[in-house]
């Protein structure tokens, strides 16, 4: 259907592109032209604009409504820097929103914000709302929790909010969301958590497909089941049981190679080494990383791997 | 015994190594090697320059090769004999040249067995690496998916049985020439695979080498590689994981290193120097022989050849003087001596080919230096009226092929003369030399931004502000970076403008030179591996010519000049119209020929139609040929950066005394007022001012001409330094012969090539006088070329005197023709979009009959609905129709066939179109959309009157110098020259001429995009009349609103 639409847009582009060339610029000089020549050269849709050109034929007009945006933008006069007027701000655009909403039977089924400072960086937050709603006490609250510890190097210029809009009560639940006693509370103390700690420590951990042994990063919470990820090298070895995360130890040296390794967990005299196992990446940016790995027997018949990173040693974990 | 690197791969394995063989050659030298292995991918690419560097630092280089096998593996192979070299070219040859994909080839193991004589196969870990170390072929890369890349790897490379692998290798190679390789670097799991190997050595008794797979000379260019495989495999580094290094440990190693990591296996490092000492061969010794050329019975190749000379200079010579028989006899004896008698005749009998096929061909280069070349027809370049040094082209001391450079009419001609040369040969025997392209700035750069994956936009933005982003005269990398909107704080700029510099100059891919073939009296696949080139029927050899020449193996230059193929069809068009002429027997001394130079109103005209070329043409104002001659040698990179142009046309306007650095100096330079100007007169100030021998005079010709290596240059200006401070020559004298030497290292131009261009030069400035018709229709048929577009100089010809008439349907041949001495008719060549097989069925279907109307004309000829549109747009059908938009209105007319099969008549034929006419805009804008030219106004035309203010360019030479006047036009050239420090060059061009501006670094950095993206410029400025020469100072720039007119093409920072 779409297919057939955006070959008919095409066919009349081109129709008007011929006119253009043909010198006819106006629907008067298109008119004037007689229907049989048309239809000659241009074809039956040349005809069907032809009879509309020249009042011969009509087509009810449908009213087609832009869609409509729920965005509230501010520019402050004076760059802020403290989170009072922002929350300020964000309260007025909730009230705005809601009853913009409302009127059309809406109600906000997400909120983006967006912060810009005055060094022209951006900041985005998507707000997921488990229950969608037009209450402005409980969408005040997420954002309130989400800016409660945030800060910028630079003061804030401006802000906006774009809420998305959605029939109420026709929000489907995936199977746990709908029994929460209060879905709003989970994803409020999500935005507490990641108040807390950063969003960057909140969420579902996955591994990172790097050399970087054990690296991973954090997915932002969701109720769907990641697809795993199965890039681990299978390589012949013993299980290691890994301290996550990797404890600090002090190793003494032999020349390059570790001879004794003492840790909280474990120490003694490394009788056997295996190593080093080198690694490094990412050495592109700030988060450059480079390791020594050892894999060590201690006299105590404890085998154990170990690695050292900017001359700090740190214990990974113990074989079985 | 020291451990001696037996497996290593340069940036010549194509995004599979990271550092230039030169670099391997120097690091292994630094670390006492006494050879090294060089195994790139599929091909021996760089091991001539890694041979020569190897040598000259005292490391032995060692060839073998990297081969990807049918089945995806890969096979390192080492050559042991000559025969070993031979056998692994042929073998690189026939794969390369059976596959389809340029680049890429695979050995069947079919084959294997009978090219293995002679060479070395290792077995071990090269055939079990992964992706990251380049190993993966990127087809089984792109079938699998990321997850997978540990499991498809090992399927797609590794051969499943090990056992069954060396027993393979075995039964091909023999067990003396397999050795299994056993590599180290610190990778968990890599001894468990070290372990099968081992097992494997001893069950088939099999010797083991350590090697270090090497992919880089140092730690640091991991990085290189890493972007090289985010290249490769079309990812960026955020996303590529596991694809890439896991660490920096495939560098060059050195002997206590390597001893290290193999204590435990103190054979696999001695073994390593056993094996190289195994290795003999040298690339010295690859057995090159030029071809010989039969000659008829009673001769050999030097009887013959004296044979022809004298015929030769029997014709060429009104009479043969004392000084010209005592130069051929010269000439001849150094010939014999040197043997190359061979070489002189394969030229000359291209050239006779050429000229039995009615081909034009003209000798450049220092062949022009030699009388036995004039006597063969080579060159059109008397040396001996000339006073050249024949030492120039040929000399005992000279160890390499004279060079001899033909220059043909580009285009089919051109094409014809290379297959022929193919045929003669064979597919084996000739090949064009190759042509290494490297990453360049804006190349380098949007690459290694893609890889630290910034946004397309900041790329894009880059490209758009950098086309030219190998000048950086006015800002560095990070602030061209951070204009393009990457602020310079990014926490990746350090590893952009690290990794800016490595990759600066690495070899991207292999294109093929523009002309330069070498041929062999044998195979020569035997000799260099021959690859197909993506130009079809095209054949290229794995070696550059700089590689070639330092090999021995002649080359000839087969260049395709447009110019000779535009003065070739005006010749022929002169002879056809009852006035001809002959490029041979042009008057000399034409005053309106020169007139023509001295106002610079040379659009069209070979070499000196360039800006800076008719900036200082009013100021040369050259009076004789050779004069042309320093016109054309001046405007070089060479002379201006060694800030020779002004002195030279200072002295010539009598502004300055002439001088001369020595008075010894004086015969030298008299004839450029004291100024050196051409390769020849460096040579000999070297000689007479540091008593350079003739071998060292050629060592630094060598250097002049190597634009490779700076380093070259460097050691023969110490030496030239030492040599004339021992002379007690005053040092400021020293620093300014030093300094007029060192800047030709960049195209500084032989006299004899000069003379050879300002022949062309000339003879298209005569052309443009005497023959203006046949010269502009000659032009338009063999665009694009030169500096102007067709639409430039359509009304270059009209301010001629020559009319171009607009295409028509009934007169226009596929060519532009000469209707009279005045009058062009443009051809069917310049309609856009119009086939040429459709404009050929036109042509036969008007021979037999003429068409009579536009249904005559559909009938006969089955033209696309577009291009009858296109015709009728541009006024081709004007003869059956009264205007553009009538001829419009009966093409789009549907036509069907009634049961009879004629033609429904239309009722409404007869009538006139309802349509109104074009007007001029509309006539104009027609013919650009359609033709990129118009035969109407000049677009300018039609917006003077809006533009009160600006001056028209025949007006500026009355402008005062100093006023401020406002210029505008179409934009038809825009350069910024390396050599102008940043300053950007315009040209406009108006319904009266073209004008010229300069615009400051600042200025130009401020408006960037204005400059480079608007068609049309108003320029406000201060006026430079200097000499009669007017130039704009730019002081500011805007569009110009030029409401729906469009304009032709410029030519931009060439």
């Amino acid at each position: 259907m779409k297919k057939k639409a955006d070959d008919r847009t095409a066919q009349v582009r081109h129709i008007i592109a011929l006119l253009h060339k043909w010198g006819i610029h106006t629907l008067g000089q298109f008119a004037a032209l007689e229907k049989e020549e048309v239809s000659l050269r241009l074809g039956p849709e040349a005809v069907r604009m032809w009879e509309r050109a020249s009042g011969k034929a009509t087509r009810l007009l449908k009213l087609v409504d832009p869609p409509e945006s729920f965005a509230e933008t501010f520019e402050f006069e004076n760059e802020i820097e403290t989170i009072e007027p922002l929350l300020f701000m964000l309260r007025r655009f909730l009230q705005q929103l809601t009853l913009r909403l409302s009127t059309r039977y809406f109600v906000a089924n997400d909120l983006k914000l967006r912060i810009t400072f005055s060094d022209k960086q951006s900041y985005e937050h998507l707000f997921k709302i488990p229950e969608p709603s037009n209450n402005i006490d409980v969408l005040f609250r997420m954002l309130h929790t989400h800016l409660e510890n945030f800060t910028s190097k630079a003061p804030i210029v401006a802000v906006s909010l774009e809420a998305q809009p959605t029939k109420a009560g026709q929000q489907q639940f995936s199977l746990f969301e709908t029994a929460l006693r209060d879905p709003a509370q989970l994803s409020e103390t999500l935005a507490r958590l990641e108040g807390l700690l950063g969003p960057e420590r909140v969420g579902t951990p996955v591994l990172e497909e790097t050399h970087r042994p054990d690296a991973f990063w954090i997915e932002p919470f969701s109720w769907e089941l990641q697809e795993k990820h199965s890039a681990q090298e299978q390589l012949p070895s013993f299980a290691l049981r890994r301290f996550r995360t990797a404890t600090h130890t002090s190793v003494m040296l032999d020349g390059n190679t570790p001879a004794y390794l003492r840790s909280p967990d474990i120490e003694g005299e490394a009788v056997e080494q295996d190593g080093p196992f080198m690694a490094s990446g990412n050495w592109w940016d700030e988060k450059a990383w480079a390791r020594a790995e050892w894999d060590l027997q201690l006299g105590n018949g404890a085998l154990c791997r170990c690695h050292a990173e900017r001359e700090a040693w740190q214990l990974d974990g113990i074989y079985d | 015994m020291a451990y001696v690197e037996l497996h290593a791969c340069s940036a010549f394995s194509f995004l599979r190594g990271g550092s230039f063989p030169e670099h391997l050659a120097e690091t292994a030298a630094r670390l006492e090697m006494p050879a090294m292995a060089l195994l790139d991918r599929n091909g021996v690419y760089g091991s001539q320059r890694f041979a020569s560097k190897a040598r000259e630092l005292g490391v032995r280089p060692i060839v073998g090769c990297e081969l990807t096998m049918e089945d995806g593996s890969v096979l390192p192979v080492l050559v042991k004999t000559e025969t070993g070299y031979a056998n692994l070219c042929s073998l690189l040859t026939e794969a390369h040249l059976r596959s389809e994909v340029k680049g890429e080839c695979a050995v069947t193991w079919n084959e294997v067995p009978q090219y293995v004589d002679g060479m070395i196969a290792l077995l071990g870990s090269a055939r079990f690496q992964r992706a990251g170390f380049g190993i993966l072929p990127k087809q089984s890369l792109k079938s699998s998916r990321r997850q997978n890349v540990v499991a498809s790897t090992l399927q797609a490379c590794a051969p499943q049985n090990f056992a069954e692998d060396a027993q393979r290798l075995i039964s091909a190679f023999g067990s003396s020439n397999v050795f299994v390789e056993l590599q180290r670097h610190f990778l968990r799991g890599e001894e468990n695979r070290n372990r099968e190997l081992r097992d494997l050595a001893q069950q088939f008794r099999l010797p083991i080498i350590a090697t270090n797979g090497v992919q880089y000379a140092t730690p640091l260019h991991r990085e290189v590689l890493d972007v090289f495989t985010c290249i490769r495999e079309h990812t960026h580094l955020d996303v590529a994981g596991k694809l890439l290094a896991r660490n920096a440990e495939r560098h060059l190693k050195s002997d206590a290193e390597m001893r290290e990591l193999f204590r435990d296996l103190p054979d696999a490092i001695t073994n390593t120097e056993r094996l190289a000492d195994r290795l003999e061969f040298s690339l010295e010794k690859i057995g090159y022989s030029f071809p010989d050329f039969s000659v008829p019975a009673g001769h050999d190749m030097n009887s013959f050849l004296r044979t022809i000379t004298w015929f030769g200079a029997q014709q060429r010579y009104e009479a043969v003087s004392l000084k010209v028989r005592r130069q051929i006899e010269e000439e001849l004896g150094l010939i014999t001596r040197l043997g190359f008698a061979g070489y002189f005749l394969i030229v000359w009998d291209i050239i006779n080919f050429c000229r039995e096929h009615n081909i034009m061909v003209q000798g450049r280069g220092s062949a022009a230096n030699s009388a036995v070349c004039f006597c063969l027809g080579i060159t059109p370049v008397d040396p001996v009226s000339n006073n050249l040094v024949f030492e120039r082209f040929l000399s005992e001391s000279r160890k390499g092929w004279p060079d001899i450079d033909l220059d043909l009419p580009s285009g089919d001609r051109r094409e014809s003369v290379i297959q022929e040369i193919y045929r003669r040969y064979g597919k084996h025997g000739a090949a064009m030399t190759a042509n290494v392209i490297t990453y360049r700035g804006r190349s380098a750069a949007r690459e290694i931004g893609k890889a630290l994956n910034f946004a397309p936009n900041i790329l894009d933005r880059f490209s758009h502000l950098f086309a030219n982003g190998d000048f950086p005269h006015t800002m560095d990398l990070p602030a061209q970076i951070e204009q393009a909107g990457l602020p310079k704080e990014h926490p990746r700029m350090p590893a952009f403008v690290r990794l800016y510099r490595s990759i600066y100059a690495l070899p991207r891919h292999l294109g093929q030179h523009s002309g330069g073939m070498i041929i062999c009296q044998n195979k020569l696949s035997k000799f260099v591996p021959l690859e197909n080139a993506s130009m079809p029927g095209r054949v290229v050899a794995q070696w550059d010519k700089d590689d070639c020449e330092d090999l021995g193996i002649v080359k000839v230059d087969l260049l395709g000049l447009g110019m000779m193929a535009v003065m070739q069809d005006a010749f022929e068009l002169c002879r056809e119209r009852g006035r001809p002429l002959d490029l041979a027997h042009l008057p000399k001394d034409d005053p309106k020929t020169f007139e023509l130079m001295q106002t610079a109103d040379t659009i069209g005209v070979f070499q000196i139609e360039s800006r800076a070329q008719m900036a200082t043409l009013p100021r040369m104002k050259p009076k004789c040929f050779y004069d042309v001659v320093i016109e054309v040698a001046i405007i070089r990179p060479g002379p201006i950066q060694g800030d020779m142009v002004h002195p030279y046309l200072a002295r010539r306007a009598g502004h300055e005394k002439v001088a001369y650095f020595l008075p010894e100096l004086e015969p030298i330079l008299e004839r450029t007022l004291g100024v050196p100007l051409f390769q020849e007169q460096m040579l000999k100030i070297a000689m007479v001012a540091a008593d350079f021998s003739g071998d060292e005079a050629e060592e630094l010709r060598r250097a002049l001409s190597f634009h490779r290596s700076q380093e070259r240059m460097e050691k023969v200006s110490v030496k030239l330094r030492a040599a004339m401070q021992r002379k007690n020559i005053a040092p400021e004298i020293i620093e300014k012969i030093m300094q007029s030497i060192t800047s030709f290292a960049l195209y500084g131009f032989p006299e004899s090539h000069a003379i050879s261009f300002a022949i062309l030069a000339y003879g298209s400035a005569y052309l443009k006088v005497h023959r203006a018709a046949e010269f502009f229709a000659s032009l338009l048929n063999n665009q694009p070329m030169g500096f102007y577009s067709s639409a430039t100089l359509v009304k270059d010809a009209r301010r001629h005197g020559v009319k171009t008439l607009p295409i028509c349907v009934a007169q226009s041949e596929w060519n532009c023709t000469v209707v009279a001495d005045d009058t062009v008719r443009l051809g069917f060549c310049a309609v856009n979009g119009l086939r040429s097989e459709h404009a050929d069925a036109l042509l036969q279907a008007r021979a037999v009959q003429p068409f009579s109307s536009v249904d005559d004309l559909r009938e006969r000829v089955e033209l696309t609905k577009e291009e009858l549109r296109t015709l009728a747009l541009l006024g081709a059908l004007n003869s059956f129709s009264e205007h553009r938009r009538n001829a419009l209105w009966q093409v789009e007319e549907m036509r069907y066939d009634d049961l009879f099969g004629k033609t429904r008549k239309s009722s409404s034929r007869k009538r006139k179109a309802p349509l109104p006419r074009m007007t001029m805009p509309e006539l104009v804008q027609a013919d650009y959309e359609t033709m990129n030219l118009t035969t109407g106004p000049h677009p300018m035309k039609l917006l003077r009157p809006d533009l009160p203010h600006a001056w028209r360019a025949s007006d500026l030479a009355q402008a005062r110098h100093g006023s401020i006047v406002q210029i505008a036009g179409n934009v038809i050239c825009r350069q910024r020259p390396g050599t102008a420090k940043g300053f950007v060059f315009i040209s406009l061009e108006d319904e009266t001429g073209v004008s010229n501006a300069i615009v400051e670094p600042d200025l130009f950095e401020k408006l960037r995009l204005v400059i480079t993206e608007e068609p049309f410029l108003t320029i406000e400025g201060e006026v430079q009349n200097s000499e009669g020469v007017v130039l704009i100072k730019t002081k500011n720039i805007w569009p110009l609103a030029h409401a729906q007119l469009v304009g032709s093409e410029s030519y931009d920072f060439h």
